[in-house]
């Protein structure tokens, strides 16, 4: 091992004689070990913090007593807390560990110095512990996506810029010849996540800017959160898991080209969707929508090239937990962003605006695709970090059909509930366009909360579901870091066939 | 031997060459052999083509018709600049009918029925303030009126907001509907007042405390 | 102050756009865009060839028991 004489020679591998070869993918893994279980295990712990959260705000949605003496759990505080420990918390934790691993294994690079990384890691978390600790005790900033308070926001930037650092030197000393569309996805995710996010710091928090351009900024953030920072890496992790997984490549490499240049083209601009109708010039309104139509030409592509993948492998299913979710999850993309084109177009938005529409929506694109797509990531990642099988396969069962039917009942639920809701507010408005009797008197408010009842309810039991799902992965998880290894394990990448699975080929 | 200049074109090598049979047979499997293949740019599939070109097309014709003429003041999208410059004559507006949806406000304090509060708000119905002169009654409007006044035989001492510059800031037009309105309904006499009467006496008096009684009775 | 925002935004995005044409000028320039079927291929190798799967669920509990008591 190179001694750390000079920073930038031990990072090098052609400085390090024994790094001059190849580096063993087993090897590489190794290297992004303690990195990789921090991130994984913080990871789960916020995803199970954040699910708390999460049932406790969907209760008082129909209960509003529910723990109703306690200041820190208020509606308006709790639901906060369970927005920013799953988006900064589970989901960007999981999105470390997906870049940390495959950034290594695609640039065929052994990770130096992990303890750097492990110190960016605690910061992210010291900080979004204080950021949520600030939003239950009511520091919120109240603009959405954004409620961390200033005092623990820095602390952010500082460890994701180590991060993103070290994942472009990974790169940049890589030795692979080819980039392939995960380390496009990832390295241009690590690019945009900061811009947007400083940008959006300092234009609504630390110098406002003026009316509603501070709402196009905070919506601008928002939507690209999801687009340029968890969609890539929900989608560096599709390219990447579904062939390795089949053992088949990717069918179009050409179309994934197209899908990676359209995106970073067309979905930056879609933000503006959200403010459909709103006091916020008409062409802008207009561009964002345009925008958002656009975006049908990566989702489309995307979904072909991973239909086509899959066609002929789709038994493979019964066999790989990681397929099952990284499925699932690739099919709910092309779902969520097909109907999101739909909800920005004018007469669907107002229907749909300020209704429960909009957390389907968000749900389905952040649950149903995105976290799990990140389980099936886990699922394949964390045995080659530990040189373990998972130990129980019936744990693995009740996570995907608790989590995948949970999901699928509470968009559904609140799909048609959101629609409903939209309806009936609107009513004095769609009586006229009907033609029905002139003069309608609007549905009373109280008469709409009381229709949406059911709807929440469902929803609540759908959550309790998916806590079920994610007890099971936890405790799959836990189990596995405690149990020893194995002493036939080698190398992590060689389990054993069942003899069902033959060797499928191009 | 002359020794060959290779600058040369040697005539005597080649014929050599094209009578030996070992050369000819390297040859022709050197000419038989084919370069080596590799991938050029494979061309865009149809279908992809097809339906890229297809969403680009139908985003620019929503870009092009809800453009609201890429004005920013302008929030409604159906909103089209070119229809506005040309529809430039006013559209004529009943003075009477538009004052009637402006006493709204007034029928707070002196009643839908205009008959006011006894012993609180005075009565507009058949009222000489009303009736009476105009630059009084354009007055009261534009600047309030407070302390006690005297209307048919009864006092009332109460505060009348100013509508106009420092109150509620209503335009020309706006009280000149309202004092049309009032000055011919529920039986009363008064002429209608134009807008520019109005702008008139804005301009004479500005932004003022509210008059007193005492002070309108002196103008005619 | 407002303006200096602005200004730097429009900076800062200029940036970005010519840094996303750069990248597609420089994947051109270093044959990322050529041979794709090497591409969709470059994530396989000898340890981890094509036609291998590569992820399957833990052995049931059922079969380890079966396989002690024969054992």
């Amino acid at each position: 091992m190179a001694s750390g004489t000079n920073l930038s020679e031990s990072l090098n591998p052609a400085t390090s004689s024994e790094a001059v070869k190849r580096a063993e993918l087993s090897e590489i893994d190794a290297s992004t070990k303690i990195p990789a279980l921090f991130f994984l295990c913080s990871a789960l712990g916020w995803i199970l913090i954040g699910t708390i959260f999460a049932l406790i705000a969907s209760f008082k949605m129909h209960t509003p007593g529910f723990l109703g003496d306690a200041e820190w759990l208020t509606f308006g505080r709790v639901r906060t807390a369970h927005l920013n420990a799953v988006i900064y918390g589970w989901a960007s934790n999981a999105s470390f560990l997906v870049i940390i691993w495959l950034m290594a294994r695609l640039s065929r690079s052994l990770l130096r110095h992990p303890i750097l990384l492990l110190t960016a890691g605690v910061f992210w978390n010291v900080g979004v512990t204080i950021g949520i600790y600030g939003i239950l005790t009511g520091d919120s900033t109240s603009i959405e996506w954004l409620e961390i308070p200033p005092y623990a926001t820095p602390l952010l930037f500082v460890a994701y810029a180590l991060m993103g650092v070290w994942a472009v030197i990974m790169f940049r000393f890589g030795k692979s010849p080819h980039i392939y569309v995960s380390q496009w996805y990832i390295l241009a995710a690590l690019f945009w996540f900061p811009w947007i996010y400083s940008v959006a710091q300092i234009m609504t928090i630390w110098a406002p800017a003026r009316g509603t351009v501070q709402a196009l900024v905070n919506w601008w953030f928002a939507h690209n959160v999801l687009g340029l920072w968890f969609t890539p890496i929900g989608l560096a992790s599709v390219y990447y898991f579904l062939p390795k997984v089949l053992g088949k490549p990717i069918h179009s490499y050409y179309l994934s080209v197209l899908g990676f240049w359209s995106l970073a083209i067309f979905y930056n601009w879609a933000g503006v969707h959200h403010l459909v109708g709103g006091p916020v010039p008409a062409w802008v309104q207009t561009a964002g929508i345009a925008a958002s139509i656009m975006m049908l030409i990566p989702v489309v592509v995307t979904g072909i090239n991973h239909h086509m993948t899959m066609i002929g492998s789709f038994n493979a299913l019964r066999y790989s937990p990681t397929l099952r979710f990284i499925v699932f999850g690739a099919v709910n993309y092309t779902l969520v962003s097909v109907i999101g084109s739909f909800m920005s177009l004018r007469g669907w938005a107002e229907i749909t605006h300020f209704t429960q529409h909009t957390i389907a929506h968000a749900h389905h694109g952040l649950y149903a695709f995105f976290t799990m797509v990140m389980f099936g990531a886990i699922y394949y990642i964390l045995p080659r970090l530990l040189l373990k099988e998972w130990p129980s396969a019936a744990l693995i069962s009740v996570h995907f059909w608790a989590t995948a039917v949970g999901s699928l009942i509470m968009v559904l639920v609140l799909t048609v509930g959101g629609f409903h809701q939209g309806l009936l507010l609107n009513t004095p408005k769609l009586a006229n366009t009907l033609g029905l009797q002139p003069g309608t008197d609007p549905v009373p408010f109280l008469e709409v909360v009381r229709v949406m009842n059911k709807y929440l309810v469902s929803r609540s039991l759908s959550g309790i579901l998916i806590f079920v799902g994610h007890l099971a992965f936890a405790v799959n998880v836990v189990w596995m870091l405690l149990k020893p290894r194995s002493a036939e394990v080698t190398a992590p990448t060689l389990f054993r066939n069942p003899p069902e699975m033959e060797v499928v080929t191009r | 031997m002359k020794t060959p200049d290779p600058r040369e074109h040697n005539t005597r090598i080649e014929q050599a060459g094209a009578s030996d049979e070992s050369i000819q047979d390297v040859h022709a499997i050197l000419a038989r052999e084919k370069p080596e293949p590799h991938e050029g740019y494979s061309p865009m599939p149809l279908f992809v083509l097809g339906f890229v070109s297809a969403i680009i097309f139908i985003g620019a014709i929503y870009i092009v018709r809800h453009r609201a003429g890429f004005d920013p003041l302008a929030y409604d999208e159906r909103y089209d600049p070119s229809m506005a410059a040309t529809n430039a004559a006013p559209v004529k507006v009943d003075p009477i009918a538009e004052g009637k949806k402006l006493f709204m406000t007034c029928a707070a304090c002196h009643q839908p029925t205009g008959q006011g509060v006894p012993g609180v708000f005075p009565p507009l119905v058949k009222s000489e303030w009303v009736n009476g002169s105009e630059d009084r009654v354009i007055r009261i409007l534009l600047n309030g009126l407070s302390g006690p006044v005297k209307v048919e035989g009864n006092t009332y001492n109460n505060a009348m907001p100013a509508f106009g510059p420092g109150g509620y800031g209503w335009s020309d037009e706006k009280i000149s509907y309202i004092l049309t309105y009032v000055r011919q309904e529920w039986g009363n006499t008064g002429a209608p007042i134009t807008p520019e009467k109005v702008a008139e006496i804005r301009k004479a008096v500005g932004q003022r405390k509210p008059w007193a009684a005492e002070e309108l009775e002196a103008i005619k | 102050m407002e303006w200096f925002f602005y200004a730097f935004a429009f900076v800062f995005a200029l940036l970005v756009t010519a840094s996303a044409v750069y990248g597609l000028y420089w994947s051109s320039k270093h044959g990322q865009l050529r041979d794709f079927e090497k591409g969709a291929a470059s994530i396989f190798d000898e340890t981890e060839p094509v036609g291998v799967p590569t992820d399957f669920f833990p052995k049931k509990a059922k079969k380890k028991k079966d396989a002690r008591k024969l054992g």
